[in-house]
């Protein structure tokens, strides 16, 4: 019993990253149906390739998950993101090295948000996807992914 | 007013046709682009920022698309011999299966079938070698199949698929080492080959692509996180010095563009890598 207190305390001390550890519940595989179902629409349009992967985050009303990613000068990108369950209003922001925010394209609806950009330089952006507000007090499962040309 | 309305037009003509992206209506369509009104990042947000290997480092693809965008390169000219398929050194496996995707890539890029098909073929034994060619074998005909009908851009998405089950079956072996030699084996071969087209074809435009401090940061943070015993392995403790090396040639400031002399620099420094990659442990 004691091994088992020591365990679990152990495993709450643990410093935790929404990226590595968040499950793939019904409400993560929901999230990122709709992120590539939004991502689609710019891949079966305007040819861009949607990276085969994402990041998760679990968000409540008014929290914000900052992830980082590498661009190249001259390439063109969508950063999407929608969440579930499918009730909240979403933004998505891109912050360059420095953390100013850069211009972008940008594009809303009901749970899932979207920014366009054309990197004029290479290096690291950071992508801001906040939850404006959300009916659910539990909060929301937020998928992020990105597509290029 | 006569904007928008020629918008709606637009998108119910698209809808009709069932071109439109799903969901997008008059008022839900992307915007110009725009400076949001928003507050810049302190040094603590930036510093708690989440990133992954799965999507914080970009993969070959990305990097090719830039630069054959404004010069469309031979890329038949940087294919290179094949592999060895007798190393033992499981650091050493993983370090060429990353660079054989990028080499997929190359092939994709020169849209080239039969090196694609070949490239797939190296892939499936490498992943063998490592325990995890069940997971590739499907994708390994898949590739096959999209060469055979020069389906280029399902091409692409399906190499990224399939460093992506590599990855998850190195995971499910507990192989988390391995992914990081993985990612770290395509982005040296990835930057070697753009090094290389940039100091063949030299343009200004092109060379600012080789600035990326953050990955090589990224990917010498993740060799630090390798088990010291690892670490120890001359392979990767060579690797680990090279690194640092050239760390100082791909970062400097933003609104600096390399001269033709540092593209150069670049690509002899890491085209010095390859020996230490690709020659057998044991023949060293």
């Amino acid at each position: 019993m004691i091994r088992l207190f020591i365990l679990c305390s152990l495993l709450l001390a643990l410093p935790m990253s929404a990226a590595d550890i968040l499950p793939e519940s019904d409400q993560a595989v929901s999230a990122r149906g709709a992120a590539l179902d939004l991502a689609g629409a710019f891949t079966a349009n305007d040819g861009y390739k949607v990276r085969d992967g994402y990041h998760l985050a679990r968000l409540k009303k008014g929290e914000s998950q900052l992830f980082q990613v590498n661009l190249y000068a001259g390439n063109s990108y969508w950063f999407c993101a929608a969440g579930a369950p499918a009730t909240g209003t979403l933004s998505v922001t891109l912050f360059d090295e420095t953390g100013a925010p850069v211009a972008i394209q940008p594009f809303a609806d009901p749970a899932r948000a979207a920014a366009g950009f054309t990197a004029a330089n290479s290096g690291l952006y950071y992508v801001k996807t906040t939850l404006l507000d959300d009916s659910s007090s539990e909060g929301s499962t937020i998928c992020l992914l990105y597509a290029y040309k | 007013m006569r904007h928008r309305f020629r918008f709606h037009s637009f998108i119910v003509l698209l809808t009709a046709l069932g071109a439109a992206p799903a969901g997008w209506t008059e008022e839900s369509t992307p915007g110009q682009p725009e400076i949001p009104m928003v507050a810049p990042l302190t040094k603590a947000e930036m510093d708690a920022s989440s990133s992954s290997n799965v999507l914080t480092l970009p993969m070959p693809g990305e990097f090719f698309s830039a630069i054959g965008k404004r010069n469309r390169p031979d890329w038949s000219l940087f294919y290179r011999a094949p592999l060895a398929q007798n190393y033992s050194n499981r650091a050493q496996i993983a370090l060429n299966l990353g660079g054989l995707i990028a080499d997929g890539y190359i092939a994709v890029e020169a849209q080239d079938g039969q090196q694609v098909k070949n490239i797939g073929k190296d892939i499936v034994t490498l992943a063998k070698a490592l325990g995890v060619s069940k997971d590739v074998l499907s994708r390994g005909n898949s590739i096959s199949d999209f060469a055979e009908n020069n389906e280029w851009n399902a091409l692409k998405e399906e190499l990224e698929a399939t460093q992506n089950d590599v990855r998850s079956a190195m995971a499910a072996m507990d192989d988390q080492d391995l992914i990081i030699l993985l990612n770290l084996g395509g982005w040296i071969r990835g930057t070697e080959v753009v090094s290389s087209v940039i100091a063949q074809n030299y343009t200004p435009e092109d060379a600012r692509l080789l600035r990326q401090p953050a990955i090589i940061r990224h990917l010498a943070k993740q060799i630090d996180l390798l088990p010291q015993a690892l670490q120890d392995e001359p392979l990767i403790a060579e690797l680990r010095k090279k690194l640092l090396t050239l760390q100082s040639l791909v970062s400097y400031p933003i609104d600096h563009t390399p001269a033709p002399a540092e593209a150069v620099a670049l690509r002899t420094e890491i085209t010095s890598f390859m020996p230490l990659i690709t020659t057998p442990t044991s023949e060293k």
